[in-house]
């Protein structure tokens, strides 16, 4: 029951569920067992966030961080990173767990792959979701708001290994144009690198309007 | 307590039921409820791995 309310609210056929169950318990200062009611409640902010998200950021002119982000119903999360620059790239992938506490969407790692850097919780505010974009805001200030896209691509949920997935993770981000710093082709220039990202023509798109 | 109005409405749908059922019978099977996004309310029983939808009515009052 609890799988098909949460397929249906990522799918958006419903808002909120809930489910009753008979449970046993000892109440406070007995000692005695007694019938009790348990009910879990859950509403569509965490149902809705099940999937495959991508998401991309150029952390300064020179290092782009593009990446693969799978939220299993069960809590588990698997991100993958590619963190490219001119002449090279680094793969990541985090595993931990994921919630939704009053609209607070909470990320912990647990393991971590491809880096020595620690990777701090992340706490951050659901002011936008919807079938193919989610927007995430800092809770109290601090941090950033971004962006990331619902993929097609379905929960793999054979592979919760450690380890890296390059080739696949690349043609995803490559199919939604955030391959980051890729070599270019022979031209004109001493530019042989290129970055080819939303984040790019974001910015194209941008300038275009002021 | 629920802090949504979505959730109240769950927790006043399911909970009385609960209530009953234990009062009359000392046990009942998990069963749950949802709302559609056009606010209609959908009660499903579950019972030995058959989910049974049993009811479908609007959330108006």
């Amino acid at each position: 029951m609890t799988n098909e309310f949460r397929s249906q609210a990522s799918e958006g056929k419903i808002r909120a569920a809930g489910i009753c169950f008979d449970v046993r318990i000892v109440p406070p200062g007995q000692i005695d067992k007694t019938d009790a009611i348990q009910l879990a409640l859950e509403r569509e902010g965490g149902a809705r966030i099940v999937g495959v998200w991508y998401c991309e950021a150029l952390r300064d002119t020179l290092h782009h961080n593009g990446g693969r982000l799978q939220y299993f119903p069960d809590g588990l999360f698997i991100a993958d990173y590619r963190i490219s620059s001119p002449g090279s790239e680094q793969y990541v992938r985090t595993r931990g767990r994921w919630g939704v506490d009053d609209n607070v969407f909470t990320e912990t790692a647990q393991y971590v792959a491809g880096t020595d850097e620690s990777i701090p919780k992340l706490a951050r505010r659901v002011v936008a979701i919807d079938r193919q974009k989610m927007v995430l805001a800092p809770v109290a200030g601090d941090g950033a708001r971004f962006t990331v896209w619902r993929g097609k691509t379905k929960l793999d949920h054979q592979e919760h290994s450690m380890k890296a997935t390059q080739k696949k993770l690349l043609a995803e981000l490559e199919a939604m144009h955030m391959s980051g710093f890729r070599p270019a082709s022979p031209g004109p220039g001493p530019v042989s690198w290129r970055l080819d990202s939303r984040v790019v023509q974001a910015a194209i798109n941008s300038a275009k309007k002021k | 307590m629920p802090r949504h109005p979505d959730l109240d409405a769950l927790l006043n749908n399911l909970l009385p039921f609960a209530e009953r059922m234990l009062r009359e019978h000392g046990e009942f099977y998990p069963f749950g409820g949802s709302i559609t996004p056009d606010g209609r309310h959908i009660s499903i029983g579950a019972k030995a791995r058959q989910t049974v939808r049993s009811r479908e009515r609007s959330s108006t009052p």
